[in-house]
């Protein structure tokens, strides 16, 4: 029962026009950071090439490594992504609880199903959904970058790239970039998939599909607001920490831990009362 | 059966039951009447599990509801307007709950729609569908599993002449089967011709039990 409940929820999860419009659009930020990463580096390629480039050229600066979509602290296309992340996140599934409680349609199921194999399996898709709907787009752009850009090591000599050494994962950064740069879509992924639980948890208290799609947005803004204006120097928030390239600070990755076990606890607190408490009025 | 001890519910300080003590036996078509907001909807809900009483106990076939029971196994459920997938055909969205319990096939869900009149090959979504095609499905959704028990809110609502004489032939086969029905119904005509039993509902309370 609970098997064919969660494939009967990743189903609608997946193959939504949704989800289709969430790939869209965060595929075009992928394609848009290529493209223009693409003809910077060629740019500087060609200048190198016949010598136009006078002193050290910093080689590092062009590296895979600190381009692509995840890392580059310096596009607009990164800048977006990571600012629209929470709507990227809750768009393909995190809304569907919201969307079945105002319809009506979860009396078709908890009248089929107990409510713990029900909230749980949603609980599962939205989780999947968020984490894949920012997964893809940093895969992808690590791919199509690299068909780009040269993987080149990471060095801590240039100014460009450079992460501290008391950064969560810095030995790696320099040692296994690949890794490193793999760890942060997995970080990302899990936070994103986080988020768009938020979004499933809060739809038991409103009605409104919009807030529920908008509510995380307007955390990770508060976060924002509060890292850059109340408490700076804490990376606390996911629009920096995300990003596997601190901009300033450095990174304990404890704030990255701590922000994920608060969503994960927070979310499955709620699906675990709700799954006792939850009336289909 | 189905057994009420002394049910109430309360909801935001608002008593919608008060009381409410009655057993409901198998075989047997209960007719549910009583103005807007007398309870009669609140009564189903209850009965199905969709909420838990705030006082009082409800069994089914001696198993607490809410403590034995998350839901009536075997129920086949209309309440209010019918509610589906608006991206999904009428058959999709018939087939993704019937695979949730595994209780029947493909075939008992296409014959469930040819009951009410649907057509099991339409692939309109359900978006598409009229009022009156919507509570066609619902209907098919509440029988297709084949329940014991049945229960249905208002289920003419939106039905033209031909949906009404396939719900009342569906109704005879139910009854012939030995389901417990329980419905309401604004048609008071209706309702007695369905009905082996006139449960009076106000404020929240059965006023009145007439058999017929």
């Amino acid at each position: 029962m609970a098997a064919k409940c969660i494939k009967n929820e990743m189903r609608k999860a997946l193959f939504s026009k949704a989800s289709l419009i969430t790939y869209l659009l965060s595929f075009s930020l992928v394609i848009y950071h290529t493209v223009t990463k693409a003809e910077i580096y060629n740019e500087f390629y060609t200048a190198y090439q016949t010598g136009e480039v006078q002193g050290n050229p910093m080689i590092t600066a062009v590296s895979l490594y600190c381009n692509w979509l995840g890392a580059d602290v310096t596009s607009f296309a990164t800048s977006a992504f990571f600012f629209l992340f929470p709507i990227i996140a809750v768009m393909p599934y995190g809304w569907s609880m919201a969307g079945e409680i105002k319809s009506g349609y979860t009396k078709n199921v908890i009248s089929r199903i107990p409510r713990k194999v029900y909230f749980f399996s949603k609980y599962f898709a939205a989780f999947v959904s968020g984490a894949l709907a920012v997964m893809i787009p940093l895969l992808l752009s690590f791919l199509l970058m690299s068909l780009v850009l040269p993987a080149l090591h990471m060095e801590n000599i240039y100014p460009y790239g450079v992460i501290g050494e008391r950064s969560m994962w810095a030995e790696l950064y320099y040692s296994n970039p690949f890794l490193y740069s793999m760890l942060y879509v997995l970080l990302d992924g899990i936070f994103s998939g986080l988020t768009a639980c938020i979004s499933m948890a809060f739809a038991f208290f409103t009605r409104s599909q919009v807030s529920v799609v908008l509510m995380p947005f307007f955390l990770m803004l508060l976060l924002d607001y509060i890292d850059t204006n109340v408490l700076p120097g804490w990376e606390l928030s996911p629009v920096r920490f995300l990003q596997a390239l601190p901009v300033v600070n450095e990174r304990s990755g404890v704030i990255d831990l701590a922000f994920c076990l608060a969503f994960a606890v927070f979310t499955l607190g709620i699906i675990l009362y709700k799954e006792r408490k939850y009336e289909a009025l | 059966m189905i057994k009420l001890e002394n049910v109430s519910k309360s909801i935001k300080g608002k008593t919608v039951i008060d009381g409410i003590t009655q057993t409901f036996h198998g075989g047997i078509t209960y007719g549910l009447k009583g103005i807007n907001g007398s309870g009669k909807t609140m009564l189903m809900r209850l009965i199905s599990g969709l909420i838990y009483p705030t006082a009082g106990r409800i069994e089914i076939r001696g198993k607490e509801l809410g403590k034995d029971l998350s839901f009536p196994e075997n129920l086949g459920l209309l309440i209010e307007n019918p509610a589906f997938l608006d991206t999904y055909t009428g058959f999709d969205n018939l087939w993704l709950l019937a695979s949730l319990n595994n209780k029947v096939g493909k075939t008992e869900v296409r014959e469930a729609l040819l009951k009410t009149g649907l057509n099991p090959e339409d692939r309109r979504k359900y978006k598409k569908y009229s009022l009156g095609m919507k509570q066609r499905l619902g209907i098919a959704a509440a029988i297709m599993e084949k329940p014991q028990i049945l229960i249905l809110d208002e289920p003419l609502n939106a039905l033209d002449a031909e949906g009404v004489a396939l719900f009342d032939k569906i109704i005879r086969e139910e009854k012939e089967k030995g389901t417990l029905i329980i419905l309401s119904c604004h048609e008071e005509e209706k309702l007695r011709e369905y009905s082996d039993v006139i449960l009076t509902m106000e404020n929240g309370k059965i006023k009145n039990r007439e058999e017929l």
